[in-house]
């Protein structure tokens, strides 16, 4: 009898996680401030206890900032996440089982599309639709899905071959019934450990966009944008870019432990 | 077995760090880069002044440059008859006089005895007739004279006498450019391309060494007519292009002044033990301008609504750290016949802006958005301001930011609502700022706002030939009244013209138009 521990990669990974979700969510109530409301009269004060996390050039309270930015960014970064991973999941699944025609119009489509770089593709989109979050969702769409229909490909089509789906299909359970059954539960941890790693691409890409102006806009915080903010003040005012900086860096780490731990929780399976 | 995946874990979760990491190195990567270069120290020499410059010298010609970079080195070479001071009033400089005859029509100037160019010849009229029928000849003149010149002529060796076809007053700040500089008559018998690569003039300094993608070292101009000036031998313009970089050169003194200090570091070298900053008014105002061919701000209550939302001083507060005027009317105080000390804006009073809204066609407010080109932080904060102080009435704007170049086209094809931009006088002449922003026939359509009201274009083209005095100041008070009350921009601020210098500099004299003056420089 083997026993079954959690990693301790996962396990410090989701407390972290917890940790800054339970933070985003609990700030902006609690806080006497509103994350868009200017006062000139108490601009770029350092962290203090009135202002733990300091104020931006507006005077607007940087802690309550970071939790409303956190928010967007974080439902954000699920929100644009589901879509890609379940279309990448589902192409992935047929082109792995069936191989012939379908595997080839989605390794063609793949890597049609992958010869894009992505930040290109960005300012197409945001060209086209203007910038904001409608240009993040679509360009995700579009490129987003490949990373899963390849790893999910893969893994079918090993698992395609072996005796028991054979046996499965002699004993006459349905194409459908066989890969939303059988197959999907056997590949669907490998697609939430990409899904994990490729959040952290998507969220250093939100907030890449948010920088440079092409994503979320103003007045909604956003951490991108925040570190722009304090761009200029960098070496006299390191509070209004790092803290966010900070934010998005933690996300990043939590996230990465969590892939990992997972990563090691199913090879101890 | 186990410490491996310690290790993975730990790789994985750095690699992961570090891609969040990009984000914040993004913002850092302007601010830091680039190398120190240690040489040109101008410690221990007494006499050599060195300038951070953010952009290198490209050109010296006189007539086709524009650009600031070119500019100010051309007006340390090259200068014009007459000029202009610290608070942008115009003064005789290589004229010891002038005289404007009552009709407006001629223009007659005394040159100063003894000038000389800098290779020891005599300056003459003929060489400031040459200069400025060679201006008016060249085909890519960049600030070319607009006063209809029926002649320009030498009556005598010190008399240069300019007639009109048609009186234009701001003829005389137009002078003052530093495009309008005397060069020797026939460029001295070189060809105009051998000449502007090794240039004579009457300024304070010489060009001694030039490198167009690097520095640019003058020498003293031992002729120059003005007696035991300059006082340091050597000017080096030193490329910096990294604005970090520059202020860490000023504090430890590899450069002793900075052209172009950023203002939201400002402190530290107003502070600083060894630093300080020179300051003068400017002839810029940052400035909202609607376009007023747009169905929502064709409408004066709905652009004077917003003028009342919005808190200029509040504006000029969180971009600006001290250093800036809160604008009140489009002319800068650094212009004459600007009323910023006396006029009564549309500003800061919501009960206000609300009436004004409930008397426009949209009571109800309404969507738009406001354009800017990306990269500016002074200007998105105001924009973020102006977006607060809208939604207070209802009014909901959304930003748009753009690249620059995408920012140009479309503003000059009216392809906005609101925008952020800076509006600048090329020489002090209040006709400079009103005739771009207030002509509906001119070039800039206002600029590009289509603002349109045929007593101000009357009034302005008026003012344009009226002698300056009482009759003139009349006029410019009107049309900067009916354009504060009409509302075709929101004048934000006018930022100080700012230059950080070494604290034992003393005797630079910063202009209006940017540039500065070395010939009184001392150091030490």
């Amino acid at each position: 009898m083997k026993r079954l521990h959690l990693p301790r990669t996962l396990a410090a990974g989701v407390a972290l996680l917890a940790a800054i979700v339970l933070a985003v969510l609990i700030i902006p109530l609690l806080s006497p401030y509103d994350p868009t409301a200017e006062d000139i009269s108490s601009m770029l004060q350092p962290p203090s206890f009135v202002h733990p996390f300091g104020t931006d050039q507006l005077g607007r309270d940087l802690l309550v900032r970071v939790a409303a930015a956190g928010r967007v960014d974080l439902a954000l970064m699920v929100g644009v996440e589901l879509l890609p991973f379940i279309i990448g999941t589902a192409a992935g699944l047929i082109a792995g089982y069936y191989g012939g025609w379908p595997n080839r119009i989605i390794t063609l489509l793949s890597d049609a599309l992958i010869a894009f770089p992505f930040y290109l593709l960005v300012a197409v989109v945001a060209f086209v639709t203007g910038t904001g979050v409608t240009g993040i969702f679509l360009t995700f769409l579009i490129m987003g899905w490949i990373i899963f229909a390849r790893t999910v490909k893969g893994a079918t089509a090993s698992l395609a071959g072996e005796e028991w789906v054979e046996s499965a299909r002699v004993m006459g359970f349905s194409d459908t019934s066989i890969l939303l059954r059988q197959m999907l539960p056997n590949v669907f941890s490998q697609a939430v450990i990409v899904l994990v790693s490729d959040m952290v691409a998507l969220l250093v890409a939100i907030v890449t966009l948010g920088y440079l102006g092409l994503g979320v806009t103003p007045p909604t915080p956003d951490w991108g944008t925040m570190i722009a903010d304090g761009q200029s003040f960098l070496a006299t005012r390191w509070w209004v870019s790092t803290l966010p900086g900070t934010a998005v860096v933690l996300v990043g780490i939590a996230l990465a432990l969590i892939g990992d731990g997972l990563n090691d929780a199913r090879r101890q399976v | 077995m186990k410490k491996t995946r310690t290790f993975s874990a730990l790789r994985t979760a750095l690699t992961a760090a570090t891609a969040a990491v990009l984000a914040i190195s993004l913002a850092a990567c302007s601010q830091t880069g680039g190398s120190t270069t240690a040489g040109t120290s101008a410690s221990g020499d007494q006499t050599t002044f060195t300038y951070a410059r953010s952009a290198a010298v490209t050109s010296l010609n006189l007539w086709t440059e524009i650009t600031s970079n070119n500019a100010f080195a051309i007006d340390k070479i090259f200068e014009p008859l007459v000029s202009f001071d610290k608070d942008g009033k115009i003064i005789d400089w290589l004229a010891k006089s002038h005289k404007i005859s009552d009709d407006g029509l001629t223009y007659t100037f005394t040159l100063r005895d003894g000038l000389k160019f800098s290779n020891g010849k005599n300056v003459t009229a003929e060489d400031a007739v040459f200069s400025i029928e060679q201006h008016q000849a060249e085909k890519d003149a960049a600030l070319p004279l607009t006063a209809d010149i029926a002649s320009v002529t030498a009556p005598d060796e010190k008399t240069v006498e300019i007639k009109l076809n048609s009186p234009y007053t701001p003829l005389l700040a137009e002078l003052a450019n530093f495009s309008n500089g005397i060069v020797p008559k026939d460029f001295g018998g070189k060809s105009e391309a051998d000449f502007f690569a090794n240039p004579v003039g009457t300024g304070p300094f010489v060009v001694s060494k030039w490198d167009k993608s690097g520095d640019l070292t003058f020498t003293k101009n031992e002729n120059y007519w003005q007696q035991g000036k300059p006082g340091i031998t050597k000017l080096v313009y030193k490329l910096v292009e990294d604005g970090t970089q520059a202020v860490n050169q000023l504090k430890t003194g590899q450069v002793d002044g900075i052209e172009d200090p950023a203002l939201e570091n400002l402190d530290e070298l107003e502070n600083g033990n060894d630093t300080k900053v020179e300051t003068a008014g400017s002839w810029v105002t940052h400035t909202f301008f609607f376009n007023t061919a747009d169905e929502h701000f064709s409408d004066v209550h709905v652009r004077r609504a917003l003028a009342y939302a919005l808190n200029r001083s509040d504006v000029t507060k969180a971009v600006s750290f001290g250093h800036a005027d809160t604008a009140k009317t489009v002319l800068p105080k650094a212009i004459e016949y600007s009323t910023q000390d006396s006029i009564e804006p549309v500003d800061n009073d919501l009960d206000k802006a609300k009436e004004e809204l409930a008397q426009s066609k949209y009571p109800d407010g309404f969507d738009a958005k406001i354009l800017l080109a990306s990269g500016n932080n002074a200007y998105s904060q105001a924009a973020q301001l102006l977006q607060s102080a809208a939604a207070k009435i209802g009014v909901k704007l959304e930003i748009e930011s753009v690249d620059i170049a995408t920012f140009r086209s479309r503003f000059k094809a009216f392809d906005y609502q609101i925008m952020i931009n800076s509006a600048q006088a090329d020489y002090p002449d209040a006709d400079s700022i009103i005739d771009f922003q207030a002509d509906p026939d001119g070039f800039s359509k206002s600029y590009w706002t289509s603002y349109s009201n045929p007593e101000v274009t009357e009034e302005l083209k008026k003012a344009q030939v009226t002698p300056d005095g009482d009759e003139r100041a009349a006029l410019y008070e009107k049309i900067q009244q009916t354009l504060a009350d009409e509302v075709p921009y929101i004048p934000l601020y006018s930022p100080q013209i700012v230059k950080a210098v070494r604290k034992n500099v003393t005797g630079l004299e910063v202009l209006p138009n940017n540039s500065v003056r070395f010939q009184d420089v001392k150091i030490g």
